[in-house]
């Protein structure tokens, strides 16, 4: 295929926006056409971040939330709309929305007709985060041996900690525009409760145990330049800001700060992880 | 009882609750953590039992399978330690911080999903 073909391809990919049934649209993604000449480009990482897990193809095709940004960040081009469900064939590079977003004007990875008609969400952040208090509830309930294994119940100064960090999540959200996602909540066999959260490469876990009342971390970056692993023990929910902070953007200097203030905060965590094995 | 040596290549199963398996089918690595009060965790040596025995034939667990060597590389000690009601259980033996929890469910596979999981 000679590149003019190739453009013209791509052009009438882009632009194709069909209607699959009543409810379900497709949208093409990639390079951006204007004429015949690319004059943008919306990689897949930025127009893809999920609102609950990484995005991951599976079969293909992926459902997941998803967020789509414009290239232009100055200008008011994230869109936090839709968080409804959508799928994604990364190979074919389409979007299968269920409905169609609010999309702001000078967002470049998707065009169409459709750019600003509004329909609800199938859910909200909030939503998410009540399901994470449900769960929560939910393990509160467990009783002894829940994994088979001889594990505690889950205790319920965990449970009331717990609790306490994903309302400081809501807050920060808030307060601070930390775009958090709800963690997955799981029970702990010591009768403890680990959040975990996802968002490409990056990994971060917090784990609240009961005896002694610490909380651990875990940050993890598998980035093709490196991996990157850093845990460790704090004793109250105070450091996890600067972490997040980290987890959300990823930008590696907000880590290192984080680290120093942690350590600033807790000499001896070092030495309390060591000595609290799990 | 005959005690087994495990050998780097055998697999273990590792009964998981259906509490540990996420939306998209991944695993917690909550699944992975010592019994309470110790510094081991249960398994079960694959070739002397099923993944439906590990789960104890209730739809509500799922079974994730990994290497005995996978363990030992993540400075575990890997040995078999029959219960007199389960032949087939071993114990993998060392603390398990996040990290090394984290890549046990990286090389582990879901082999069994819990009733509830299943589309």
């Amino acid at each position: 295929m000679n590149s003019k073909n190739w453009d013209n391809a791509h052009e009438n990919n882009f632009f194709k926006s069909f209607e699959i049934d009543r409810l379900w649209s497709v949208f093409s993604y990639g390079p951006i056409f204007w004429g015949a000449r690319a004059i943008s480009y919306q990689p897949e990482e930025e127009i893809l971040e999920s609102a609950t897990e990484p995005f991951q193809l599976i079969d293909n095709i992926s459902k997941g939330n998803i967020l789509l940004k414009g290239l232009e960040t100055s200008s008011s081009s994230e869109v936090d709309l839709p968080e409804s469900a959508w799928f994604v064939d990364a190979n074919r590079k389409i979007i299968i929305g269920s409905l169609k977003p609010l999309l702001s004007r000078d967002l470049t990875g998707v065009m169409g007709s459709w750019q600003r008609k509004l329909l609800p969400p199938q859910w909200t952040v909030k939503e998410k985060f009540n399901e994470a208090f449900k769960k929560i509830g939910h393990i509160a309930t467990l009783g002894s041996n829940w994994d088979s294994y001889g594990s505690k119940p889950i205790e319920t100064d965990c449970i009331s900690r717990g609790i306490s960090i994903l309302k400081d999540l809501l807050q920060w959200r808030e307060e601070a525009g930390i775009k958090i996602v709800a963690p997955f909540v799981a029970p702990l066999s010591n009768g403890g409760i680990q959040f975990e959260w996802e968002k490409g490469t990056r990994y971060f876990e917090v784990s609240i145990l009961p005896k002694p009342s610490v909380i651990n971390y875990l940050a993890m970056d598998e980035a093709p330049e490196g991996e990157m692993v850093i845990e460790g023990s704090l004793k109250s929910q105070d450091g996890l800001k600067d972490l997040l902070f980290w987890f959300v953007d990823g930008a590696a200097e907000r880590l290192t700060e984080a680290w120093k203030m942690m350590t600033e905060r807790s000499k001896h965590s070092q030495d309390e992880y060591r000595n609290n094995p799990r | 009882m005959n005690i087994e040596t495990i050998h780097d290549e055998d697999e273990l199963y590792r009964r998981v609750a259906e509490l540990w398996i996420k939306e998209s089918g991944k695993l917690s690595s909550a699944a992975f953590q010592n019994s309470s009060g110790t510094d081991e965790m249960s398994a079960d040596l694959a070739r002397l039992t099923t993944p439906q025995a590990t789960a104890l034939h209730k739809t509500n667990f799922g079974v994730a399978s990994f290497l005995a060597g996978v363990a030992r590389e993540l400075n575990q000690e890997v040995f078999h330690s029959p219960a007199s009601e389960n032949y087939a259980h071993s114990t993998v033996k060392g603390r398990k911080t996040g990290s090394i929890r984290k890549k046990l469910v990286k090389k582990s596979t879901l082999i069994l999903l819990p009733a509830s999981k299943m589309s």
